[in-house]
């Protein structure tokens, strides 16, 4: 039997398996840590790393829940993460479409003044951002965050939709028009789905990239109800005493949402990635 | 179907979302005419009881105080506390109430007029600070810079200490050992028994810089550290690189075990309650989580080793106050009263008599207390220790105006792991010390 299969398959075949389990258990082994140290003590993490725990420590998810407010934080991560790729979404589609058409005028200037956004740090804007936010009071609050990510993550999600834009043939857009359609009628009924997986990397660059955003969400959301996933976690990383298990247990109740919506939707991310890769 | 299913979904986090984004947080919006407050310290996991204690009374706080806003800003990670700290002065809006460790390296804040000055007010209210140890008030007086005053209030005073299973030592019949000489002789049986002698969790940097300090008041006392200070010594110099050759010896004949730099200061604790670790070096910080191990019984609190053939130093300690809270409002601020209401809050006799008993006794403190609740044993052990200090001083590089130096220092000591030689480690320092002085024409 196996020397059949070695015959049939050859030993590439074997090595192609061997090649597909390792990656599976690089993939899957930092999950497994973090579910399963989710439900040990500190003692127990530090101890036995890589064992089943001894006995399940429910508490770290009360504690999670409870005490450090992960699913508040959890929620706030999401709808920053939602609003900005909605916002980017269409306007980012909207600021792409007269540019890959040129149907204003001054339109290869427009693109290069955008790569401007690509060639600054957004972090270099930190003080003065933090200085605007104080003085506007804008501080703590969704809808100026959710510009201010949509604004750090327009140029990208620009260039990427300006490059799908270019590769959909502008005779469909003469069609539509000779059809009857006004601009933005043959913007969003036709191209818009054309260009779904286009526009579909540019939203998934951007959720993930707010969703995990750091610097701007600690300096300009600072109270408990405001914070996002990724300063709550930080908070448990003590000053001489890190809440290990808590920690565990809210990542994996924060990577929950995400799972889900990408089970949901797993068609659409995983042909955006891959147009990404080849568009981008 | 799964189409209109993902619609349905978005559709609904869409709608359930406008009402909460639009009208903003509201808990941020203006207060009422309330005074708003901030106050920023470390003090964020509610899994450690004294952070949780902070947590409860700037709660308490605010129920007991309807005309202040007390918001917390607190965040336990250093590098997200000193940004927010530093782009709240950069963009001209400093956090009112705050976290501040003093010592030299902090002295731009003090010179910029960040840091306000608040020996006025301790005069006009001495049974404010009444119950205070006076020696805890040196890191926060800058009068050799030529700048009066005090500018902040001690909370946390801290000593190294070490934490020794007396289980392992009875059971290989060995004393336990006080002196470095006695480590070294007692660790070829700790390593054969399968034992680390002393746990060392090199991950964290802070560690080898605690070390250092600890070692050279044992070594040479706090004349070392002035010289330093002065540049009459060098950190290439042969006092200094022999602190590190001895640390680099103990690490070559094992006594701090292996794999250092794949565990920190938790990892340590986790060796002790585990018994694979006979020590364990850290502080005063941890007596609270030592005393809720489940050897805890089986574990004595003792000093950090000295050395047989310098006795002098033998009581010559690294330790004192680590941590003070500041002001940054000014009196004739709109906000100076509320302020002020919130530190004395912060570092009240009562507050600080709340924390001892909500921890159970375990720590040490600014103020000594009259009648509260007796102190476990670890923590009168580590007392008997402390209390004989006859010098102590806080860690090295804290006393020179290079703020950078104790991250250099540090991370440069930690490479001790990663098998560089001492003399390189001690000229990589100097280096920069010597850039930044000559840059700064110090």
């Amino acid at each position: 039997m196996k020397a059949k299969y070695l015959k049939k398959h050859g030993f590439g075949s074997i090595f192609y398996w061997l090649i597909a389990v390792l990656l599976v258990f690089l993939f899957l082994y930092p999950i497994y840590f973090v579910v399963v140290s989710s439900f040990k003590d500190n003692n127990e993490i530090w101890y036995t790393m890589f064992s089943l725990p001894e006995e399940v420590e429910w508490l770290n998810y009360q504690d999670a829940i409870f005490n450090v407010g992960i699913l508040r934080s959890v929620l706030n991560s999401f709808l920053l993460s939602a609003g900005a790729t909605l916002v980017i979404v269409i306007v980012g589609t909207m600021g792409a479409y007269p540019i890959s058409r040129h149907i204003i005028r001054g339109a290869k200037q427009l693109k290069l003044y955008y790569l401007i956004g690509l060639m600054v740090p957004a972090y270099g804007m930190l003080i003065p951002m933090v200085k605007l936010f104080t003085q506007l009071g804008l501080r703590d609050k969704y809808w100026p965050m959710i510009l201010l990510y949509a604004g750090i993550n327009f140029p990208i999600s620009m260039y990427l939709i300006i490059g799908y834009l270019d590769s959909v043939s502008r005779e469909i857009d003469e069609a539509a028009l000779i059809d009857g359609c006004t601009v933005p009628q043959t913007l969003f009924r036709v191209i818009f789905p054309l260009c779904g997986p286009g526009i579909s990397t540019a939203g998934i660059l951007t959720f993930l990239n707010v969703y995990n955003e750091l610097v701007f969400a600690n300096t300009l959301l600072q109270r408990k109800s405001m914070m996002t996933i990724s300063v709550t976690l930080l908070g448990l990383k003590g000053e001489r005493f890190t809440s290990w298990g808590v920690m565990f247990a809210a990542i994996v109740l924060s990577i929950l949402p995400i799972l889900i919506v990408y089970l949901l939707m797993q068609e659409k991310i995983e042909a955006g990635v891959t147009n990404g890769a080849v568009k981008g | 179907m799964k189409r209109n299913i993902v619609l349905a979904v978005v559709c609904m986090l869409l709608i359930s979302m406008m009402p909460i984004m639009a009208s903003g947080n509201e808990e941020n919006t203006a207060s009422d005419g309330k005074t708003v407050v901030r106050i920023l310290t470390r003090f964020s996991n509610p899994g450690n009881p004294r952070e949780k204690y902070f947590q409860d009374m700037v709660a308490k706080f605010n129920e007991e105080n309807p005309d202040i806003d007390l918001q917390d800003l607190s965040i336990s990670d250093e590098g997200s506390r000193d940004t927010r700290f530093k782009t709240s002065i950069a963009s001209g809006d400093p956090i009112e109430v705050f976290n501040f460790l003093g010592y030299a390296a902090n002295l731009d804040y003090v010179r910029d007029g960040v840091v306000t000055d608040i020996s006025g007010e301790m005069e006009a209210d001495p049974e404010w600070v009444a119950a205070y140890k006076d020696n805890l008030f040196g890191p926060v007086r800058y009068d050799e810079f030529g700048i009066s005053g005090i500018y902040g209030m001690p909370i946390d005073p801290y000593g190294v200490c070490c934490f020794y299973n007396k289980a392992i030592f009875d059971e290989l019949g060995i004393p336990l050992p006080e002196t470095w000489e006695e480590i070294e002789a007692a660790t070829p049986a700790l390593l054969a028994a399968g034992y680390t002698p002393m746990a060392f969790g090199a991950m964290e940097n802070y560690r080898g810089g605690h070390f250092y300090t600890a070692l050279s008041m044992k070594a040479y006392g706090s004349e070392f550290k002035d010289a330093l200070i002065s540049g009459e010594e060098k950190w290439n110099g042969e006092k200094a690189v022999n602190l590190i050759s001895y640390m680099k010896h103990l690490y070559d004949i094992g006594v701090f075990g292996e794999n250092n730099m794949a565990y920190n200061a938790d990892g340590e604790l986790s060796r002790l309650e585990n018994k694979q670790a006979a020590i364990i070096f850290t502080g005063s910080w941890n007596l609270a989580a030592v005393n809720a191990f489940s050897n805890a019984d089986d574990l004595v609190c003792m000093g950090f080793p000295y050395f047989e053939s310098v006795p002098e130093h033998k009581d010559d300690w690294m330790g004192g106050p680590d941590c003070f809270i500041s002001i940054s409002s000014k009196p004739g601020d709109p906000d100076y009263e509320a302020t002020l209401r919130v530190l004395k809050y912060f570092t009240s006799y009562e507050y600080l008599k709340g924390q001892y008993e909500y921890c159970n006794g375990s720590g040490t403190y600014p103020v000594t207390f009259d009648e509260t609740i007796p102190a476990d044993r670890l923590t009168n052990e580590f007392n008997s220790y402390y209390s004989n200090a006859t010098d102590m001083i806080g860690e090295i590089e804290q006393y020179d105006a290079m703020a950078s130096l104790i991250d250099i220092v540090r991370t440069n000591l930690q490479t001790i792991f990663t098998g560089a030689e001492p003399q390189a480690i001690g000229d990589a320092i100097q280096l920069e010390v010597d850039t930044w002085r000559s840059m700064n024409n110090y």
